[in-house]
């Protein structure tokens, strides 16, 4: 019995590391993915903001 | 912001033209006073170290922020899923999939401190004592939002692009009523790209006006140490 407990208990760690590799790699990979989208977004976002004025001049 | 919005709906292009240069140019400088900060910030984590002597609390508070956000995205598929079949398809979908993924994997990177709390400058160290643990854990809530500024910043910046290009393609192709639901998404928008620009601004304040708290307490932790060969620093 106590076999199946320790069996059972490195099947969790090994589910809690996944979730710590996980985490690490969501933290790395959207760091280096918004660090690109950010100034992106600034510009776009200025562009569109004129674009609608445009169109609200037009209508 | 609601003064925004009714100067949108007065119907004065000249008035919505200025507004729009004015918060082009918040933006502008939000960005650049930003930019020093979040410099400032980096050096600010690194000069206020804390220690505890097991981490475990962290590994736990960890897993169940793991399990909260996936089912607060799983939740929000559902619901998105939901809307879909009673609204329709449109140009909504893409944008809140996008936010869905962007505000989970944003969760998860977060979590990921709680994994590695070496990252907010917490040291595991055995000799720490239980009052310096506490201060640790009570002062990580400082501390992590501070790390993940940076994030933090960027994320809002996202969901502002991703709302003002929600409401003006909203505004573009709806009539009557519509319109002004566009108008509101795209208000909404800019209210997250000024919070994000002056983010880094705000919680470095916060910062400086509630951490000392904690360093009067390890202040007052330190004395017995005084004088005593190995313990003090």
């Amino acid at each position: 019995m106590e076999n199946i407990l320790n069996k059972a208990n490195s099947y969790i760690d090994k589910l809690f590391d996944l979730m710590d590799k996980a985490c690490s790699y969501c933290f790395d990979k959207l760091s280096m993915a918004l660090n690109h989208a950010y100034s992106w977004a600034i510009v776009v976002s200025i562009g569109l903001l004129l674009v609608f004025n445009l169109i609200y001049i037009l209508r | 912001m609601e003064e925004l919005l009714f100067d949108l709906l007065s119907g004065d292009p000249l008035q919505v033209l200025i507004i729009t240069v004015i918060l082009t140019l918040m933006l502008l400088i939000g960005l650049n006073i930003s930019g020093k900060f979040k410099t400032a910030i980096e050096d600010l984590i690194e000069a206020n170290p804390t220690t505890i002597s097991n981490p475990v609390i962290f590994q736990v508070l960890g897993i169940l922020l793991f399990l909260g956000i996936t089912a607060f995205f799983v939740a929000s598929l559902g619901s998105l899923g939901q809307k879909i079949e009673y609204v329709g398809f449109g140009f909504y979908v893409l944008t809140d999939l996008v936010s869905a993924v962007l505000l989970a994997a944003f969760g998860y990177a977060y979590t990921s401190l709680f994994f590695d709390p070496e990252k907010a400058n917490l040291k595991v160290d055995s000799s720490s004592s239980t009052a310096e643990d506490l201060i640790a854990v009570l002062s990580f809530s400082l501390k992590a939002p501070l790390v993940m500024v940076k994030l933090i910043s960027n994320v809002f910046v996202l969901l502002g692009a991703l709302s003002i290009l929600n409401g003006v393609f909203t505004y573009i192709f709806a009539e009557g009523f519509e319109m002004l639901a566009g108008i509101g998404v795209m208000g909404l928008g800019v209210a997250y790209l000024l919070a994000g620009v002056f983010v880094p601004f705000i919680l470095y304040l916060v910062f400086l006006f509630l951490y000392p708290v904690y360093n009067f307490w390890l202040a007052i932790l330190h004395i017995p140490k005084i004088g005593k060969p190995g313990k003090q620093e």
